[in-house]
């Protein structure tokens, strides 16, 4: 403050503890309005009740200080924490009118040092002023940084498909994932011949009378396993989880999701072909005709 | 101006003393030899107190805390698992990095390295043993360290963060654990890992399970690549992370304190770093001393359990074109296994693990009772043990007694000789196996008491499935033992059954026992025999 209250005359006293209060009441008139929409205003409150819940510590200090006529610096730290605002516009000047007379609620320290305002401090509302709005603005330094940091999680995410790129799996030609030439349609077993295995291809060759000869995906659609085949049951078992599937393919019982996979077969000039690279899903285990337990 | 201190004249003994004391002082960060001596004899340190100087000047002590308070230095308040659990972390570090000198991440070597580190490394096998040993017990002991922090309720205010990254630490632990099951590269090994694999591959939506799978085995089977990969997150990814979790954890137990008996302080209360004077228990020596006894206890106590009943277990080498019968995940996954058979692998394999996963490190932020006292959170502790109790009996029906059963004839001779591990009649060896052929109608009898009772067994397996099962009819079996070359026996098992369209049906599976052979090493039983100066238990 550039001058203090005491070093006032009694009557600029009185005049500038009313306009004070004037202040303070529309202030807290405009907060009410305001109510809890903005940052500001809570960060005002909680100090406000921290106030209000120490009045027994509190007043009698500033109800000394007040006896004295003296504004002490000692309780003004309680109060210049009410507001973002108040710590900027308050050493500038509070007494001067230009502020006052916008209705700007920035108040001194020394103005709230009253007792009864301690007892129930309203809270306060920051009103930006231009210099206050040009700090929140970007600068350029903030700016930089933003893009500086924004550079670096692009680094991060190229290196993450980079790193992705060079951990996935390379497929050579030849192998399984290629096709499998079986020979002519006339070497194929017949329908009622148990499923031969394909080691290399990776599938089950399977005459079918409905469906005709299938290829199937060698692992179990559950959760991996190389089923078997039990010739004594006439089906597919799997030794992990005890899936069930039929000579076709079908599901029958057990934990797996679908039917067993197919690759796609084909036939060209009577020659039979296994492509393993195309793979058809089998149907879920809830559509599937040779299920044990209906839905 | 300064006064000359008058020179005292030294003995030449007295001085190579000073120095070497000099030099113990600097060793132990500001402990001298003397106050050692002190330390031992039990007596208070001076003053200022040089025992605190190592704390703030020894990088290895810096994180210690000097002193603890007397009531969390009781064995039973915290039973020290979490020491245990870094101390476990410490054995698989040192017996890991012993392992990888005889060991190469390739199929063409990984099981051959197996084999030669059992029968031609001196204290190959103790050191595969003690390794095997530690990551059980490491799963073990930070399973029993967090279920003793949920019963006092540490994780409450202020250690919630604690409890999270200890929730990351089981996580890393778990999968530590489960990385290096491939690396045997035995039919355990394989089929256990696939089918872990398998699970990731369940991630929605389709396109981005399968490219997780991919990417975790290399492949689109377990080969080389997935070899390779499990042995990098094994030995070097996972350690690391666990390493630099620890630190955090660890960080915020030291800084928040253990925290004390819930009826030593106020509900709502946290004293853990009020410790006053007189209840102080310093860590030089007295913590010191009573974490090594018992570091030192349980080091013994792991290796003649090693070396005496435990043994890690190795398979025939894995064959990717064959699955053994009722392949399982290890014995800390039997709960998934068991959700994995009621439930569809998405909710069961994903869904699940992963709600539950959130909801335990959720747990501080969700239970806002402020007490730890037990007789204040009835729901939280009786919520704990229903959860314990529910993982229990879902691990049940994670094993192979819960849902999967093969054909009758199948699991008959599973259950006496199975295609993995020993069962009952390998383990009575070479020697107990009497030539002949005994029908189960004729209920035969031999001479050799041992054979007799896998016999009844294999008698009576048959009759009760024939009972049981509708389809497996009139069923009979024969056990067929004959010689096939000096020193090689040659079972067979037979089994007829009549399938319910009155057709014969038939099961037969042919095994050959060595006289020699060195089953403890393969099917993990160990054979002690030769300290009594005997031929070893299969010959005779």
């Amino acid at each position: 403050m550039a001058e203090k209250l005491a070093d006032l005359s009694p009557e600029e006293k009185e005049k500038r503890i009313a306009e004070m209060k004037a202040k303070m009441q529309a202030a807290a008139a405009k907060s009410k309005k305001a109510s809890s929409g903005e940052a500001a205003v809570k960060e005002a409150a909680a100090p406000a009740k921290q106030a209000r819940a120490v009045p027994a510590e509190a007043s009698p200090a500033v109800a000394a200080a007040a006896t004295d006529k003296q504004v002490s610096a000692q309780p003004a730290p309680a109060v210049t924490t009410y507001g973002a605002g108040s710590n900027g516009a308050a050493g500038n000047g509070a007494a001067s009118n230009g502020v006052a007379s916008n209705g700007v609620a920035s108040n001194g320290g020394a103005a709230a040092v009253s007792a009864p305002l301690l007892v129930a401090p309203p809270p306060e509302i920051a009103v930006e002023t231009p210099e206050q709005r040009a700090k929140k603005e970007m600068n350029r330094r903030e700016f930089l940084t933003y893009t500086w940091g924004a550079a670096l999680g692009l680094l991060a995410l190229q290196s993450g498909v980079g790193i992705f790129q060079f951990m996935y799996p390379r497929f050579k030609a030849g192998e399984f994932g290629g096709e499998f030439l079986l020979g002519p349609v006339a070497a194929l077993p017949p329908t009622d011949a148990a499923p031969a295995p394909n080691t290399s291809g990776k599938f089950w060759l399977v005459n079918t009378v409905d469906e005709g000869p299938k290829a199937l995906y060698m692992v179990c659609t559950h959760l991996g396993c190389l089923y078997k085949w039990a010739q004594s049951n006439n089906r597919f078992e799997c030794p992990c989880h005890g899936s069930k599937f039929s000579r076709e393919g079908f599901y029958i019982e057990g934990p797996a999701p679908r039917s067993l996979d197919t690759f796609l077969l084909t036939e060209a000039d009577g020659e039979i072909a296994v492509d393993t690279g195309k793979k058809t899903l089998g149907q879920p285990s809830a559509d599937s005709p040779a299920r044990a337990v209906p839905v | 101006m300064a006064v000359q201190p008058e020179v005292k004249k030294k003995s030449f003994l007295q001085t190579i003393l000073d120095a070497a004391d000099d030099v113990f002082t600097r060793v132990t960060a500001g402990i001298s030899a003397g106050e050692v001596r002190r330390m031992l004899r039990g007596e208070p340190p001076g003053r200022p107190n040089p025992r605190l100087k190592p704390h703030s000047e020894a990088f290895l002590l810096h994180i210690k805390p000097t002193y603890y308070h007397e009531s969390v230095t009781r064995f039973t308040h915290t039973f020290r698992l979490g020491l245990l659990s870094t101390y476990l972390f410490f054995v698989e570090t040192i017996t890991g990095l012993i392992l990888m000198i005889w060991y190469a991440p390739t199929p063409e070597r990984a099981y051959t390295d197996m084999i030669r580190l059992l029968s031609n490394v001196p204290l190959g096998q103790l050191m595969r043993d003690m390794h095997r040993l530690g990551a059980e017990l490491m799963v073990v002991v930070v399973t029993l360290h967090m279920v003793r922090t949920y019963l006092t309720g540490s994780y409450k205010a202020p250690r919630q963060f604690t409890w999270f990254t200890g929730v990351l630490l089981l996580v890393l632990t778990l999968f530590l654990s489960f990385s290096g099951y491939l690396l045997p590269w035995d039919q355990l090994a394989y089929w256990a890992v696939t089918i872990g694999t398998s699970m990731a591959e369940a991630v929605p939506p389709p396109i981005v399970g399968e490219t997780v799978n991919l990417l975790a085995r290399g492949a689109p089977d377990i080969g080389a690549n997935g070899l390779m990969r499990f042995y990098l997150l094994h030995v070097l990814f996972l350690p690391l992370a666990l390493f630099l979790f620890f630190f955090v954890h660890y960080y915020k137990v030291v800084h928040f304190g253990i925290s004390l008996p819930s009826d030593e302080e106020e509900v709502g209360q946290d004293t853990a770093n009020k410790v006053p004077a007189d209840r102080r228990v310093y860590f030089l020596p007295d913590v010191l001393i009573d974490e090594s006894a018992l570091l030192i206890a349980f080091t013994a106590l792991m290796v003649l359990v090693s070396t005496f009943f435990f043994a890690a277990p190795l398979e025939s080498i894995a064959n990717p074109q064959s699955t053994p019968l009722h392949t399982v995940a290890p014995w800390y996954f039997y709960w998934l296994q068991g959700l994995l058979k009621i439930a569809d692998k998405t909710i069961a394999g994903v869904y699940v693990p992963g709600i539950l996963l959130v909801l335990l490190m959720a747990i501080p932020y969700l239970d806002r009772n402020p007490s730890r006292r037990g007789r204040d959170r009835r729901v939280a502790i009786i919520s704990g043990v229903v959860a314990g109790i529910v993982i229990i009996v879902l691990s049940w029906m994670g094993t192979p007694y819960y849902a999967v059963q093969g054909a009758p004839a199948v699991e008959i001779v599973q259950e006496l000789m199975p295609e993995e591990g020993m069962g009952p009649l390998r383990e009575m060896g070479y020697a107990h196996l009497p030539l002949g052929a005994y029908d189960s109608r004729e209920n035969a009898t031999t001479e050799d008491e041992e054979f007799n009772v896998v016999l009844h067994e294999f008698n009576e397996s048959i009759k009760a499935f024939a009972e049981k099962d509708p389809s497996f009819n009139e069923a009979y079996g024969v056990l067929t033992i004959s010689q096939e070359q000096p020193q090689l026996k040659r079972i067979t098992w037979d089994i007829n059954w009549l399938s319910p369209d009155g057709k014969d049906e038939a099961f037969k599976r042919i095994f050959f026992l060595h006289e020699n052979a060195l089953y403890w090493e393969q099917y993990a039983v160990k054979d002690f025999s030769f300290l009594r100066n005997e031929q070893p238990a299969a010959g005779e």
